[in-house]
């Protein structure tokens, strides 16, 4: 599983976040991060589409995109989504 | 044109601009050096400095100046985290990318950055507040009012909070409420404030520190006005500072009462259009409307008015390029409501005659 992690650096949103991403992302094998930040990484973004929520997680399984969480979300509705897909 | 921005920024008062012109010429000397010419400078921003603490009411509290709100929140929160031993910040989560920002890049220092929850009108939940403080918080950081709702917090009852915890320091980001609403600054230990917010100069601004309280400078270098801000003081822009905050505060009851006439006369038009949700509540200024038209999208509505030299705003001017408001989602976990916001605010200037200019634009945009 890899994860696309978009945040900026006034965005309280994202600031909020970034607790809850820590505990989400604990327990699952090989899984790969990749930390973008909405201001200094634009250009990489552009392909991405990325819209105007942030915090936005872009997740893939097999190099495939399968998922997009934006926003402030729980850590249990953040989980879910993660071990539906790892577990698939 | 009709300017509906003001809590963007003001244009500054003429008298202001008279007598910064002169005073270029006047106070032109480095208050910094030893001549006579810089000692008079310097008896003269020491006065303005005392004659500003007087004008705001605040007593044992030092000034720094600074460029403006930005930077007197980043000497706030970054100066008291990098002077303290203890470890975790506090703030609520309505706080201006200035704020954010700091507490982000506190967070990858390793700080713990906790955020407050809030009710349903977006203030902070006291209990709440008085949970999260323990031994190793040395600063809980609480805007005054929001840019984007004009929420006002209860500055008084956060302070006896955050009282309850010696050595703990509250900061608030008076930003948008200075000049604007009666607030006792001494519940505060540190304020920030921008003077292009009520009719000053554009780079200047401050913080007010409560005497005894220590910070890192952001900008450093030598000892100048204060040691916790090096560089040659800009004595025109410093002593603007007052001239702008003297009518500010002297009128302010009169200007509260003028806006509050406009705010109802705006919001007994805009109560006439279907399809259209109030973001602002009853905790929310006079001054600052956030108002969702349904039918259309933020940047649609603020690009039809300004062809038709209106201007507002969408989100608030400091979260670059986001088109959506951040706020609104927060407040109201609604998309639709957030992606069709715009901010109204007004002023003691803003007329009968602009709201009416603005109503008929409106319906002129909705007959589209």
């Amino acid at each position: 599983m890899r994860i696309i992690k978009v945040t900026a650096m006034w965005c309280m949103s994202c600031l909020v976040m970034q607790k809850v991403y820590k505990k989400a992302f604990s327990g699952y094998d090989n899984l790969e991060l990749i930390e973008y930040d909405f201001d200094d990484d634009a250009e990489k973004l552009i392909d991405l589409n990325v819209g105007q929520i942030l915090p936005l997680l872009i997740i893939y399984q097999n190099d495939e995109e399968v998922k997009r969480i934006a926003g402030e979300k729980s850590l249990k509705q953040i989980k879910e989504i993660l071990d539906n897909i790892y577990n698939a | 044109m009709v300017y509906l921005d003001y809590s963007a920024t003001t244009m500054a008062d003429k008298a202001v601009l008279r007598e910064f012109v002169k005073d270029n010429e006047l106070y032109f000397a480095n208050s910094n050096s030893v001549h006579s010419a810089g000692k008079e400078v310097l008896k003269k921003l020491d006065q303005t400095t005392k004659d500003i603490l007087s004008l705001v009411e605040l007593r044992g509290f030092d000034l720094i100046y600074t460029s403006g709100a930005s930077e007197s929140n980043n000497l706030a929160i970054k100066g008291v985290a990098l002077s303290s031993k203890r470890k975790k910040i506090i703030a609520s989560g309505f706080e201006h990318s200035s704020v954010v920002g700091c507490l982000s890049y506190l967070d990858k220092l390793g700080y713990e950055i906790e955020i407050v929850e809030n009710d349903d009108f977006g203030l902070v939940k006291l209990e709440k507040l008085e949970s999260l403080i323990d031994d190793d918080t040395c600063l809980v950081s609480i805007g005054a009012v929001n840019s984007e709702t004009g929420v006002l917090q209860n500055i008084k009852k956060i302070s006896e909070v955050v009282k309850r915890h010696p050595g703990v320091i509250f900061h608030s980001d008076m930003t948008q409420a200075i000049g604007k609403v009666a607030i006792d600054l001494n519940d505060c230990d540190l304020i920030s404030f921008s003077c292009h917010k009520f009719y000053g100069i554009k780079g200047i601004g401050g913080l007010f520190v409560r005497k005894g309280i220590s910070l890192t400078p952001v900008i450093h270098g030598g000892k100048s006005l204060s040691k916790s801000r090096a560089g040659t003081p800009a004595n025109p822009l410093i002593i603007s500072v007052f001239n702008a905050l003297k009518p500010a505060m002297e009128y302010l009851n009169e200007r509260i009462l003028k806006v509050e006439i406009t705010h109802s006369y705006l919001m007994k038009n805009l109560k006439e259009f279907d399809n259209i949700v109030i973001n602002s509540n009853n905790y929310s200024i006079p001054q600052i409307v956030n108002v969702s038209f349904l039918d259309f999208s933020s940047r649609y509505l603020q690009e039809e008015l300004s062809k038709r030299n209106i201007f507002v705003s969408t989100t608030t001017a400091c979260a670059s390029g986001n088109e959506t408001s951040l706020t609104i989602l927060k407040l109201t976990n609604s998309l639709e409501r957030a992606n069709s916001a715009i901010r109204i605010s007004l002023s003691h200037l803003t007329t009968k005659e602009d709201i009416d200019k603005f109503i008929e634009a409106f319906k002129e945009i909705y007959s589209l």
